[in-house]
């Protein structure tokens, strides 16, 4: 079963000409991106005091982490990776000249990256919601005056279900097509 | 005869306003003396090789002679200091047009070649007349008053038409500066129509229509008015409408005449009509001109050395255009395979590697550049293009290795702390496909290494690409770092996701691009702007 539906909707978000040059380019970096794909996500909800112990020397002067999770009773961390196979096939395509499939690729990893951690964000509300709870917008490290740093606790988190994660001395995440971050749980 | 049949390639500057300046009179004599103002006239274009000639015309003459007050001065245009007072009932010729329509013959007559017959707007002369602001209230607030005023411009339009035609004009030239301002909805009908009627009454007389400023909004009720030439102001990108222009319609335009024909040196202005010529020679319905009038102090050799470079520049391309514009057309359709093959069988035409990368393979990247940024396209359609640019081009490599010994204009990188690679790639790809030669440092490039290399390659340019917000901070330490190596003369272009105009100028960077597309063109200008310091330092 692919996992890769290329409908109007991705069309969209690649920003293919809809011209048959375009469309079979799409398509063929799509079957391509199926083999290519190490999709792998992780999630845990913090209590509140267990957020903080974890979290409070990086985000403790952090405005708009404050300003996101003012009153909430949890918080969830959610880590998605496409693994490191995708990008280097976009770099590698770059490299050999073949910048459009390259940026293609590229900018599909994005979107998959993206649709993992939307699924993230559902499951999170599903469960939330049934305890009666409700759940605020989702946030990522580097988010206004967030640190980047807050990555290395989803690194040490995530460690046995997301071995390959590894952060740069700038706390930049590789695979760069992998997304963390933050959800905030309030009360219903 | 359509314009395009009766002035095919031709080149000309619009109006002849430097003109006044030859008549050995002042302006207010001239403009009131068929024999002084044709002697300017004469003078200029024995200098000026052009293919269409105008007589020098200001554009008080017509408001003037339907009660407006107009300023006469020796040294300054005829201008309109007051609204006419009433609105007149009857339009008849004045002197100072009938001054026109003699010149326009004499020149016809003395020089053998087709003379404009220039005419303002009804919609422009009818702003002068009630006074600009009150015109376009009345558009909305007064519609009958604005009808009226129209009606009275439009008939004695007709008339200083029929006169300039009667003496030998031959293409029936309308210049509606004010039309640009009209409400889009209310173009048609307060100036679309009245400049139909314009050419409608002269169904035999080839017919141009110049707007200032952006008609982009305006494009199709100009089409609407059955012109068959319009001639576009400098501030629009001719690559980012040619597909809007239909074919049998002259695309006129529209190098810059303040900046470039006035300001600059006859060399840069020869440069900037070659340039263009090669650009828009691909275009069957192209006519090479300046983007409005070249003003009254523009230097008679510049527009004679606009003329030249010109039509020195559309000869010389014309026996490769057909190789070149298939080339082009290959990239165009992201067809690398067929670059290849037009690449190689413009060597064998005897075509060098040189001009067809300029020429040919160039110009498809500067299109979907224009149309990317007019939003007109995506990046993957211009990456498509930029893949069978670069296909075309390793087949001309050989030819080419010579140009690749020149000093890089660009060193570009991805700041330390950042490791975000595509954007920069992108960057590159658009900085060489633009012609631009870039050392590229890769990713996570501390500040000494963009001063080490600008020590080593004296780029002029240095491209920061910045996606993560923590590593902006490193745009500062680049710019002070090369201050502090005395490189206060680089550029610092930055761009990506973590930069915004605002933060590039907060951290000292020079400039600004958005994405990859534009990265080429800000640093063509900033390229330009260093060139146009050192050619003015004593």
């Amino acid at each position: 079963m692919p996992v890769i539906a290329y409908d109007a909707r991705l069309a969209g978000y690649l920003q293919v000409r809809r011209d048959p040059p375009g469309e079979a380019m799409a398509r063929e970096l799509c079957a391509e991106a199926e083999g290519l794909l190490r999709l792998r996500r992780w999630s845990e909800r913090l209590t509140l005091s267990e957020f903080g112990r974890v979290f409070d020397s990086i985000l403790g002067q952090s405005k708009d982490f404050r300003r996101r999770t003012e009153g909430a009773q949890a918080v969830w961390l959610f880590a998605a990776t496409l693994g490191p196979d995708l990008e280097r096939r976009a770099a590698e395509l770059l490299r050999e000249g073949r910048s459009a499939a390259g940026y293609l690729l590229d900018r599909l990893g994005s979107f998959l990256v993206e649709q993992e951690i939307r699924a993230l964000d559902r499951e999170a509300r599903v469960v939330e919601e049934r305890r009666g709870l409700s759940v605020g917008r989702r946030f990522s490290p580097g988010y206004g005056d967030i640190p980047l740093a807050a990555q290395t606790v989803f690194l040490e988190r995530a460690t046995s279900v997301l071995p390959e994660l590894t952060l740069s001395a700038e706390y930049v995440m590789k695979p760069e097509k992998t997304v963390t971050a933050f959800k905030p749980v309030f009360a219903g | 005869m359509r314009l395009l049949e009766f002035l095919p390639h031709a080149v000309f500057p619009i109006n002849a306003l430097p003109a006044f300046r030859l008549t050995g009179v002042g302006i207010d004599a001239a403009s009131h003396d068929a024999s002084k103002k044709f002697a300017g006239a004469a003078s200029y274009y024995q200098a000026v090789d052009a293919d269409l000639l105008f007589c020098p015309s200001d554009i008080a003459i017509q408001a003037e002679a339907l009660g407006a007050r107009a300023q006469h001065a020796s040294d300054r245009l005829p201008a309109i200091c007051e609204p006419a007072a009433a609105l007149a009932s009857s339009a008849q010729v004045s002197a100072r047009m009938r001054v026109n329509a003699e010149v326009v013959r004499r020149l016809a007559l003395e020089f053998g070649k087709p003379v404009a017959g220039m005419v303002y707007g009804p919609f422009t002369v009818a702003g002068q007349v009630l006074g600009e602001e009150r015109l376009l209230r009345a558009l909305l607030d007064e519609p009958q008053l604005a009808r009226n005023a129209l009606g009275v411009c439009l008939e004695h339009a007709l008339r200083y038409a029929e006169l300039l035609i009667k003496a030998g004009a031959r293409v029936l030239w309308i210049s509606d500066p004010l039309a640009a301002l009209a409400p889009p909805a209310l173009y048609p009908e307060y100036s679309g129509r009245p400049t139909a009627a314009l050419f409608e009454a002269f169904p035999e007389s080839p017919s141009a229509l110049h707007v200032c400023g952006d008609v982009r909004h305006l494009l199709q009720g100009l089409l609407d008015t059955g012109v068959q030439g319009i001639s576009f102001d400098n501030c629009l990108d001719l690559l980012a409408l040619e597909d809007e222009v239909p074919e049998d319609v002259a695309i006129i335009g529209n190098l810059d005449p303040v900046e470039i024909m006035e300001l600059a040196s006859a060399e840069d202005v020869a440069t900037g009509a070659a340039d263009l010529a090669a650009l828009m020679a691909h275009k069957e319905n192209f006519i090479l001109s300046s983007g409005c009038a070249p003003p009254l102090s523009t230097p008679v050799v510049n527009a004679a050395a606009f003329v030249r470079a010109g039509k020195e520049t559309l000869a010389a391309l014309a026996k490769d255009l057909p190789r070149l514009r298939a080339l082009a057309q290959a990239v165009a359709k992201g067809d690398g395979e067929s670059a290849e093959r037009e690449a190689l069988a413009g060597l064998a035409d005897g075509i060098t590697a040189l001009d067809l990368v300029r020429h040919g393979l160039a110009r498809s990247i500067r299109l979907f550049s224009s149309r990317y940024e007019a939003r007109k396209c995506y990046l993957p359609e211009a990456l498509r293009a930029v893949d069978a640019f670069n296909q075309g081009l390793a087949a001309l490599q050989s030819g080419l290795a010579q140009e690749q010994e020149r000093r890089p204009d660009v060193i570009l990188g991805t700041v330390r702390g950042d490791i975000h690679e595509i954007g920069k790639n992108l960057a590159r790809l658009f900085l060489e496909t633009s012609g631009l030669r870039v050392v590229d440092l890769g990713v996570n490039v501390p500040a000494e290494d963009f001063i080490a290399a600008w020590r080593e390659h004296r780029a002029p340019v240095i491209g920061l690409s910045v996606f993560v917000t923590s590593a902006r901070r490193q745009v500062a330490a680049v710019t002070q770092g090369l201050i502090a190596a005395g490189a206060q003369g680089t550029r610092v272009l930055v761009g990506g996701a973590a930069m915004s105009p605002e933060s590039a100028r907060s951290h000292g960077a020079h400039a600004y691009a958005p994405d990859g597309v534009s990265a080429a063109r800000v640093a063509r200008r900033l390229l330009a702007e260093l060139r146009s310091e050192d050619a003015s330092c004593p």
